[in-house]
């Protein structure tokens, strides 16, 4: 891996394209993703001296797109990350995920606390056989500014009368801990999701964040073999629509829509957000950046836990412009996303798509 | 992401996009597919057409195209002979929404990032008056900024002083970490950048000539709102890649695309063409499989995308049309960018004009 | 005194004669350790590579080694040395060669393959048997720079870009004559210390002397995966050495004769076979970017053909073939210089009559002004919160270092500040920093514009003459910048 990584670095033509993306770059933050990544990783061995630099990036992966031969870059940092000294709070993220299986240290049996918010009880629905799974993540599971994000999710199949199953011995995806350059127990964690959804016959797998989409889509497949098909939410709940199984009343709202990094450009996914806002008769504003070169935010990457004050930067400049677009709700279908808009303050609603689509729920049906 | 499709492009660099839109707005349903975004914005941002011709330069463009065509009948420009290749130059300044300027069958010459002229076709118009002959016999103020590197503001003032321009050079302590966020920033708030420049005197000045960073989206308004402000004019400088000029042409092109309604799939890499009976019938890439009813290439001139493609069907060696003989609907965007004659980006919109218009009477033909 | 050639043993004669109190004068066509010196493998040897067939050269190498780890640490990288049989073949020369390090005191250490491997993770894993040697990385250009200081501070003249003759009167030399100005410089004594070119020198005396250039080739590839010197466990032959260089690998070499010195360049054979035989030793070389290759000239000594003939000097007093005034010093090798200057010196002081004893080997050489590219990394946090102007991003030399190249280390063009600085010389192969140089010029050190870019296009040419014999992103990345400077900059040459 190491090897692959050195000659693919290799490559780069130090044409400078990936630095016109960069977010962090274009937010003042002094570095370079050129410097960074492809610098570092020439001689591992000096990767020692960038002690806090690789962990001043989002894995937007916007240096990707740019780059003419398409540099691994993120690849690299990651490498970095898991080489130099991580700061405390990403050093607890990975003790946290090893000791309890989340990344927030919490008990294993607080994961339903979100169950409340719900008009029907959950428990049924916890480890039963189902053809369709929902993996909650655990930004979803334990933030409590993010619990309206899987109580409008599961409000939604509820709503489409689906039989879905969720798993209580659900592990963190693995993505924080790649992020963290910690790949130790990820082969682990892989085997045990899948084999506990495998176990209930499931064969749609749902989810809401777009980083644990990844980790189903792109890292458990070299690990184990995932047998079925993994979709994201604003995927499977738009096919639902499509399908009639879910009537939306409209509504009149002006919103904006934020692509998730890990979404649009990780999974190529941002025709069905867009299309599921529109069923909801809401005014759709479009940042300048949209699509595959939509701006980060600032979510991704643990930036928030590494470097909080250029975190609420970027997701200021976001904010501002949605503000200024005259949107009254910025729409986005990542909880990273959600929670970094939502800590950067502002008097804007931070929806997810779900939590916008329950809006647009006819209240009797 | 797979299936069928009208027109497949490859690459979205500026012949893909121009291509594409020719197409789109001809009706079809086209999709680009590009590793990432193209080498548009790594280019300086100027389109060159024909800068030197025989070691002199070029300022009449139509009569050098005229001996150029007639001595390189392989090349681009004279596939496409000189009148498309005025004409589609037009166009694309025409559709430029006045970002470019210039043309008219004739080059200007300009100041380049190393203070040494340039015979260019079309300029964005902030760089209009980027010349010595506009500046001279003037006061001139040259801005530098710490950390902006894309062009050497010491030697061009050296140059305009051996012009016997008065020229005054002023380090802004506006720490900028990329061209882009500065032009961005300035574009967001131009206050900041007027009053330091108000500071210095600026306005006591006949011109201030900054490098690339009046704006990044909204170039017109920024440029304006600064020159208004500063009771001056007002003139930018190119820069050498990665320049902000190359990247608002690549936001130009991409918002063109899908006004015409064209998708652009990033992240992907071909690997490979079927053909069956003179037709390219399928298109593999490293994420699933395309069925095209005709297929553009326009990878590039720099990294030959093309050789590493499987089954692609070898050209002879004088074969340098946007055809290959035997394969009815594939097409190349060949662009051959030369450093001699001093030939750029006129060639890539040359050959995404013609491509796309080939394509488009392809397309029409079959239906 | 006059020295004619400032590669390192023209500075080493010129240090060790100023510091015995000899009012040196030193020029050089070009640059400082612009020949041979700048060209060579970088390799402080240990003696082990010749000690089968040249044991004196052996003996002097391991001699040196130890002189200059002492006297110049601080432009050594301590790497240490392996010899490496990767075959089952190369076990035959096993045995000749621990006898042949044993008889010129060569020190050698047996290592198992495990802990060969351990120590070197990119090592071919087939390889049979591996001995560690006290072998170095040495940067010849901050050698000659620590030279050159401590030469100046004892009050040693020296002037690069500054062509002589030999000033010949009744069949004797008695000075040199400076192309440039026509004018005159009288010297009792003239070494000429030119090396590869040290023949040339001596026909503009009459005096025939066989030094017969040879040719080897050097490739350098942009990642640095080994942090020990490897050779392999053979008989001296083509592409057998491996040097970890700051950030960088140099790998080499090649040997054959060629008419002139001057204008030598690689040929894509060359590199080929290099990195062809280099993968014996570190598979995943091949997958490396060959970002640079460059050709230097050995004066070998007549005897012997290439890879056969002796590695050994020669410190030739013309007086004892009736021409007085010239001594010749010619031959030997980076590793030896310093022996090399002080043999020399000695002549020298015995007919001038100086009593004062050599002590080159003692005294510490100078810091240079400039931190090496290791060292600079090691600062990189640093430099990054100040931030401190970044000039070339490779290799991460600052504007003050430039400043420092031109104000303290004499250096008077762009190609000078990357032999001072190493600016240029990491994987963009000076691309985004030389326009940046050029305008610093402009702006600190009095260059007119036009002179500013003229220098730019000749540095660019230097840059780019070998970009026909590379290929794959190398050349994708050259012909990137080609453009960037011909269409964008209109920059002709």
């Amino acid at each position: 891996m190491e090897a692959k990584l050195l000659y693919e670095t290799d490559r780069c033509l130090h044409c400078g394209s990936c630095l016109s993306v960069c977010p962090l770059v274009n937010a003042g933050v002094p570095g370079n993703p050129k410097k960074v990544g492809v610098y570092a990783a020439r001689d591992m061995r000096k990767a020692d001296y960038f002690t806090t630099t690789p962990f001043n990036c989002t894995f937007c992966l916007a240096c990707v797109n740019a780059c003419p031969v398409n540099l691994p870059t993120p690849e690299v940092v990651k490498r970095l990350r898991g080489r130099v000294k991580r700061p405390d709070s990403i050093e607890q993220l990975v003790e946290n995920v090893k000791s309890s299986g989340n990344i927030f240290g919490m008990r294993n049996d607080e994961r339903w606390i979100w169950s409340i918010e719900l008009d029907f009880p959950l428990e049924e629905k916890i480890d039963t056989k189902a053809e369709v799974g929902y993996f909650v993540g655990c930004n979803s599971a334990f933030a409590p500014s993010l619990s309206g994000i899987p109580v409008a999710n599961i409000t939604l199949l509820e709503r489409a009368k689906i039989n879905y199953t969720l798993i209580s011995g659900e592990k963190c995806c693995g993505i924080p801990l790649a992020m963290a350059g910690e790949e130790s127990v990820l082969a682990e964690i892989a085997k045990s999701n899948v084999e506990e959804y495998k176990k209930r016959g499931v064969k749609v797998l749902v989810t809401s964040c777009p980083a644990c989409l990844r980790a189903w889509r792109e890292v458990y497949p070299r690990i184990v073999k995932v047998p079925f098909k993994v979709q994201h939410a604003t995927q499977f709940i738009f096919s639902l629509i499509k399908r009639g199984k879910i009537k939306l009343a409209r509504i009149d709202r002006k919103v904006t829509y934020q692509d998730p990094c890990e979404l649009a450009r990780g999974c190529g996914i941002i025709i069905e957000p867009r299309l599921l806002i529109k069923e909801t008769g809401a005014l759709l504003l479009e940042f300048k950046e949209k699509g595959l070169e939509a701006e980060c935010c600032g979510g991704g990457g643990l930036l928030r836990a590494t470097n909080p004050q250029t975190a609420t930067r970027l997701a200021l400049s976001k904010l501002q412009e949605a503000k200024l677009l005259g949107s009254e709700a910025i729409i986005t279908a990542c909880p990273a996303c959600k929670q970094n808009l939502l800590k950067a303050g502002g008097d804007i609603p931070i929806l997810d798509i779900g939590e916008l689509l329950l809006t647009a729920l006819p209240s009797n049906s | 992401m797979t299936g069928k499709v009208d027109v497949l492009i490859v690459g979205a660099g500026v012949a893909g996009l121009t291509a594409a839109e020719i197409i789109g707005e001809g009706g079809f349903q086209v999709l680009v597919l590009a590793s990432g975004y193209g080498c548009s914005q790594a280019s300086s941002g100027t389109i060159d057409v024909l800068g030197r011709y025989k070691g002199e330069n070029v300022l009449d463009v139509e009569a050098a195209l005229e001996k150029f065509v007639e001595e390189k009948p392989w090349h681009i420009y004279a596939l496409a002979g000189k009148k498309t290749v005025l004409n589609a130059l037009s166009d694309f300044q025409f559709r430029s929404g006045g970002l470019y300027a210039g043309g008219g069958g004739r080059n200007m010459k300009i100041i380049t990032p190393l203070g040494t002229v340039k015979s260019t076709y079309l300029v964005q118009f902030t760089m209009l008056n980027a010349s010595f002959e506009s500046l001279a016999e003037s006061k001139v103020m040259l801005v530098a900024l710490p950390g902006l590197t894309g062009y050497a503001p010491h030697i061009i003032a050296g140059k305009m002083r051996n012009k016997g321009i008065d020229v005054k050079m002023t380090k802004l302590d506006l720490f900028a970490t990329s061209p882009f966020q500065l032009a961005s920033s300035v574009e967001s708030n131009p206050e900041v950048l007027i009053e330091k420049l108000r500071e210095v005197g600026a306005g006591d000045h006949d011109w201030v000539v900054f490098p690339p960073i009046l704006g990044l989206r909204n170039v017109k308004e920024t440029w304006q709102v600064v020159e208004e402000k500063l009771g001056t004019r007002v003139v930018e400088l190119p820069s050498l890649p990665p320049s902000v000029p190359g990247k608002r042409l690549y936001f130009l092109l991409r918002r063109r695309c899908e006004k015409a309604g064209v998708s652009v799939v990033l992240g992907k890499i071909v690997k490979g063409i079927k053909l069956m009976g003179g037709k390219v019938t399928r298109v593999l890439t490293n994420e699933g499989s395309y069925v095209p009813s005709a297929l553009i290439l326009s990878t590039g001139w720099m990294l030959d995308h093309v050789l590493r493609i499987r089954g692609m069907p070898r050209r002879g060696k004088n074969e340098y049309g946007i055809k290959v003989e035997g394969v009815e609907n594939l097409f190349f965007a060949r662009t051959l960018v030369s450093h001699e004659e001093k030939i750029g980006l006129g060639a890539a919109i040359t050959a995404g004009w013609l491509v796309g218009k080939a394509a488009l009477d392809y397309l029409r033909g079959r239906k | 005194m006059a020295v004619i050639g400032g590669g390192v043993t023209g500075l080493g004669v010129a240090r060790d004669l100023a510091q015995r109190g000899v009012t040196v004068a030193l020029f050089e066509k070009g640059d400082l350790a612009s020949g041979t010196s700048g060209r060579s493998h970088g390799l402080l040897h240990s003696g082990a590579r010749y000690a089968v067939k040249d044991p004196v050269s052996a003996s002097e190498c391991a001699q040196e080694n130890r002189i200059l780890k002492k006297i110049a640490s601080h432009v050594i990288e301590d790497t240490g040395g392996m010899f490496v049989a990767v075959e089952e073949s190369d076990l035959e020369y096993e045995r000749v060669f621990l006898d042949g390090c044993k008889k010129s005191g060569v020190r050698v250490e047996e290592l198992s393959i495990k802990e060969s491997l351990s120590r070197e993770p990119y090592l071919n894993p087939n390889v049979v048997a591996t001995y560690l040697v006290d072998d170095a990385a040495i940067d010849p250009f901050r050698l000659a720079l620590a030279n050159f200081l401590d030469a100046k501070s004892n009050n040693a003249q020296i002037f690069t870009y500054t062509p002589v003759r030999l000033l010949v009167e009744q069949g004797e030399v008695t000075g040199v004559r400076l192309i440039k100005s026509g004018e005159n410089v009288h010297a009792d004594i003239v070494v000429n210390a030119t090396g590869a070119w040290a023949g040339e020198v001596c026909r503009q005396a009459g005096i025939k002397l066989e030094v017969k250039p040879n040719k080897g080739t050097l490739v350098v590839v942009s990642k640095r995966i080994v942090n020990t010197v490897l050779n392999r466990l053979r008989p001296p032959s083509d592409g057998d050495i491996l040097v970890p260089h700051q950030t960088t690998m140099i790998l080499g070499t090649t040997s054959t004769y060629v008419r002139t010195p001057d204008n030598l360049l690689p040929t894509r054979k060359e590199i080929k076979l290099i990195v062809m035989e280099e993968e014996k030793l570190v598979p995943l070389v091949r997958r490396l970017r060959v970002i640079r290759a460059f050709s230097g000239a050995r004066p070998l000594l007549e005897g012997g053909s290439g890879r056969e003939a002796a590695r050994t000097f020669l410190v030739i007093d013309h007086d004892e073939s009736g021409v007085k005034g010239l001594i010749t010093v010619t031959g030997g090798k980076l590793t030896t210089y310093r022996l090399m200057a002080e043999k020399t010196a000695d002549l020298v002081c015995a007919k001038l009559g100086v009593r004062a004893p050599c002590s080159t080997d003692k005294e510490e050489l100078p810091e240079v002004p400039v931190k090496s590219t290791l060292e600079r990394y090691e600062a990189l946090e640093g430099e990054l919160r100040d931030g401190k102007e970044v000039v070339c991003e490779c290799e991460m030399v600052t504007r003050s270092e430039v400043e420092k190249a031109f104000n303290v280390l004499a250096a008077r063009t762009l190609g000078d500040v990357k032999r001072r600085t190493r600016m240029g010389m990491g994987e963009c192969q000076a691309q985004m920093c030389a326009y940046r140089v050029a305008d610093l010029m402009a702006e600190s050190f009095g260059f007119g514009a036009d002179e500013a870019l003229n220098m730019l296009s000749d540095f660019l040419r230097e840059q780019w003459k070998i970009s026909r014999v590379l290929e794959g992103s190398q050349k994708a990345q050259t012909e990137f910048f080609k453009t960037m400077y011909r269409l964008a900059g209109s920059l002709d040459g």
